[in-house]
């Protein structure tokens, strides 16, 4: 009897184990009511903040595609053999649209001819990635700021508000990963800018609001 | 009592062995795909040390930088990583920038595939445009035979060591590309990574690294062209 019973525990143990391993989730990342709205011609809408600078994680980039070029962390700069072409490198966590951190972003502005490119890789770990790329004119942010009287190296406050590309589009949903696949449809990026400090950090808000279909 | 006691220790035995055995497990084993010629091949160095930023959310021993860069603490995403990377082609013809949001995979088991991390890169060649990148790689081999006897039972590292993580989440087992912009936008392919650890730090982990990622896009055209 007592054999029976060791034997018993033996093979408890083992199926304990390997179905622990096989069924019991490792991972589990947790998550956020998503904030999403079903829109009345179709489709589903969802808005995505980003607060500067508290959002702020790691920034570089090249003269000519931003206000003022300021490296975050101060001293990052971008090697020599990638500041030959203008570019502008961020990334930024990611709140929905109560403002509660869900996940984080970066952002890829490429001077492409006559136009800037730019590319949102936004990931919620419980969720996947979102895919957004978008084409904006790369002198529009400087002009934007030259018609409200900003000098670079200064500091300043205000209102602005700054449309990447249109107010009723800025570019295009591409899908993305897991939840996200099989997603299309377009974003705009909105700029609300509410200063710049002394050392050239914008403050303000970016909206990215998107509407999506599944194709 | 006797019996209880008797039950509890096979209990023991039974999962003590299923833990062994969970741990060579063979299936968790399985090496991702290599390059071929038709591949573009970028390599970069270790994602901790030799990244131009790299944080997490200080729930490891990694060290973040450059000094003053915020860490990942929320809640929502403080398993996760970033590391902004630099790139190079093969023939050091041409750079690209990476950035690579990293996060234990939900899929993660140990019974068959293995420990899982998904990889969200966003690759930018300056002047030619940007390509996304969705990759799952089980990192359960280097784990199992580095990292784990190096860092908690002060083994001897026996390096060097190659690893090819990726396993999806395309069908083939590689990673999936979209491109996004530029010279990329519109073309779909798939992508693939290549580890070789020269060295093991037992405070910063993988010290010396010589990482590379191919990937390979369809109506790319060939070097020939």
């Amino acid at each position: 009897m007592l054999k029976t019973v060791f034997i018993s525990g033996v093979l408890l143990g083992l199926a304990t184990m390997i179905g622990g391993a096989g069924f019991y989730p490792l991972v589990d990342h947790p998550r956020l009511v998503s904030r999403t709205q079903v829109l009345p011609n179709g489709g589903r809408g969802e808005d995505f903040l980003i607060r500067l600078p508290v959002d702020r994680i790691v920034s570089v980039g090249t003269e000519g595609l931003s206000v003022s070029a300021v490296a975050f962390p101060g001293g990052l700069e971008l090697p020599d053999t990638l500041s030959g072409e203008p570019s502008q490198i961020d990334h930024f966590k990611v709140r929905d649209a109560d403002g509660n951190v869900i996940g984080v972003a970066a952002r890829h502005m490429l001077a492409l001819e006559d136009t800037a490119a730019v590319a949102w890789s936004i990931t919620i770990p419980s969720r996947g990635s979102l895919w957004l790329t978008g084409t904006v004119d790369p002198q529009s942010f400087g002009a934007a700021f030259s018609g409200i009287g900003y000098q670079p190296g200064e500091s300043w406050s205000g209102n602005l508000d700054l449309f990447m590309g249109t107010a009723a589009e800025s570019g295009q949903a591409r899908g993305g990963s897991a939840e996200f696949s099989g997603l299309s449809g377009t974003y705009t990026e909105r700029w609300n800018v509410t200063g710049i400090g002394d050392a050239g950090e914008l403050r303000g808000t970016i909206a990215l609001s998107t509407v999506t279909y599944l194709y | 009592m006797r019996y209880l006691l008797t039950l509890l220790l096979g209990f023991l035995l039974g999962a003590s062995v299923a833990g062994v055995g969970l741990y060579f497990n063979p299936f968790t084993q399985t090496g991702g795909p290599q390059p071929d010629a038709q591949d573009s091949v970028y390599t970069y160095g270790s994602p901790v040390t030799a990244a131009l930023a790299f944080t997490h959310g200080n729930l490891s021993r990694l060290p973040t930088s450059p000094l003053g860069i915020p860490e990942l603490w929320e809640g929502t995403i403080n398993h996760g990583a970033l590391a902004l990377l630099v790139l190079g082609s093969a023939d050091g013809s041409t750079n690209a920038i990476a950035s690579r949001i990293s996060f234990p995979s939900e899929g993660t088991e140990l019974l068959l595939r293995g420990a899982v991390l998904t990889d969200h890169w966003l690759i930018s060649v300056p002047g030619q445009g940007s390509l996304f990148v969705s990759a799952e790689s089980n990192w359960w081999p280097f784990l199992r035979d580095t990292l784990i006897p190096t860092w908690y039972f002060d083994r001897p590292w026996l390096g060097p060591a190659v690893y090819a993580p990726t396993i999806g989440p395309g069908a083939d087992g590689k990673a999936l590309v979209q491109g996004a912009t530029g010279a990329f936008a519109g073309r779909a392919g798939t992508a693939a990574e290549r580890y070789r650890l020269e060295a093991f730090d037992d405070r910063v982990g993988p010290g010396q690294v010589q990482a590379e990622i191919y990937w390979r896009l369809a109506n790319e055209p060939t070097p020939a062209e």
